[in-house]
C-alpha cells in the first residue's frame, strides 16, 4: 500500500472509524455480560427466587 | 419436542454458547488478519481509483452484514411469532445493535469513499437512502424495546416492525438496478457471476467472512446477555411481589 497516495487521509479514516466503532460495539457488549453476570450472581448469593407463572416459559 | 424447541432452550444454548464461543472468536480473529493481510498488502490498488479502493474491504462487508443481520431479526421475528418461543425474540432483539453498528460503519465509509470518488459526501440517490431508511429501522426498531416495559408486548411490536421493515433489504439490494444511482451496480453477488478481478475478489470474501463471524460471536455473547437481562428482571418482579 502506497501511504503517499491521493486521498489515503480517506482510506485511513475509513479504517479507523471501522475499528472503533467496532471496538466500541464489543466492548459494549462484553460490559453488559459483566454486569448481568455480576447481578445475577448478587441475586444468586440473595437466594432469590425467580417469579414463575403458570405457562410462562424460560427464560 | 421439535428441532426449533430443541435448538432453542435458553440452558442448552448457553452450554453451547460457552463451548463454541473461544472457537468462533479465535476463526474471528484469524479471518480479519488473513483478510486484512490481503486486502492491505496484496490486493492491487485500482487503475482509476487507486489506493482509494481498499476502504471496499471495510465499507463492502459491512452493508453486506447490516442486511444479513435484519434478515436475521426478521427470520428470528417470524419464528418468535409463529411457535412463541422467546429465545427467537431474544435473538432478535440481540443483533439489532450488531445491525445498527455495520449499518452505520457501511454508510460511514461509504460517505468517506463517495468524497474523493463522486466529489460529495452524501447524495440522496436511491442506494444510500434506502441504506440510511435501514438504520433508521434499527434504531426504530431498539427504540420499542426501550419504550415497552413489558418484554412480551415489546417483543410482539417489534417483531411486525421487523418483519415489515423486511421488504427494505430487497430495495436496497436491487436499487441500483432499478433506480439510476450514483452508486455502482452490484459486482460480487450477480446472476452471471463476479466481476471483480480474484485478487480484490478473495480478500473482499475473506472480509465478509470475517465480518459474518464477527456477527456471530457478538451475538452469541449478546443473548447470553439478554437471558441473564430477563432472569434478573424475573427475579426483582418475584423479590417485589414478595415484599408487598
Amino acid at each position: 500500500m502506497d501511504f503517499s497516495a491521493p486521498h489515503m487521509g480517506f482510506v485511513i479514516s475509513s479504517y479507523a472509524i471501522t475499528f472503533a466503532v467496532l471496538g466500541a460495539l464489543a466492548w459494549w457488549i462484553f460490559a453488559r455480560a459483566r454486569w448481568v453476570t455480576r447481578r445475577l450472581k448478587q441475586l444468586d448469593d440473595e437466594g432469590a427466587q425467580r417469579r414463575r407463572t403458570s405457562g410462562q416459559r424460560e427464560p | 419436542m421439535s428441532s426449533i424447541e430443541r435448538f432453542a432452550n435458553p440452558t442448552r444454548f448457553m452450554r453451547l454458547q460457552t463451548a463454541v464461543q473461544p472457537w468462533v472468536w479465535m476463526i474471528t480473529l484469524a479471518l480479519f488478519s488473513v483478510g486484512l493481510f490481503l486486502g492491505l498488502t496484496r490486493a492491487p490498488a485500482d487503475y482509476q481509483q487507486g489506493e482509494t479502493v481498499r476502504i471496499m474491504y471495510v465499507h463492502v462487508p459491512a452493508a453486506w452484514s447490516a442486511l444479513m443481520v435484519y434478515t436475521v431479526m426478521a427470520v428470528a421475528s417470524i419464528v418468535g411469532i409463529v411457535f412463541r418461543h422467546p429465545l427467537a425474540d431474544i435473538a432478535a432483539k440481540a443483533a439489532a445493535p450488531i445491525g445498527a453498528a455495520f449499518c452505520f460503519l457501511a454508510l460511514a465509509t461509504g460517505s468517506l469513499w463517495g468524497k474523493p470518488m463522486w466529489g460529495t459526501w452524501w447524495v440522496w440517490d436511491a442506494r444510500l437512502t434506502s441504506m440510511f431508511v435501514l438504520l433508521l429501522l434499527y434504531l426504530g426498531y431498539m427504540a420499542i424495546w426501550q419504550a415497552i416495559d413489558d418484554p412480551r408486548r415489546a417483543s410482539r411490536i417489534a417483531a411486525i416492525v421487523a418483519i415489515v421493515g423486511f421488504i427494505n433489504v430487497p430495495i436496497v439490494k436491487f436499487s441500483v438496478d432499478w433506480w439510476y444511482s450514483l452508486h455502482q451496480p452490484a459486482s460480487v453477488f450477480r446472476t452471471d457471476g463476479p466481476t471483480i478481478h480474484p485478487s480484490i475478489l478473495t480478500p473482499l470474501l475473506i472480509m465478509g467472512l470475517a465480518y459474518s463471524f464477527l456477527f456471530l460471536a457478538l451475538h452469541l455473547v449478546a443473548i447470553r446477555s439478554e437471558i441473564g437481562a430477563r432472569r434478573i428482571r424475573q427475579t426483582e418482579l418475584a423479590r417485589t411481589g414478595a415484599l408487598q
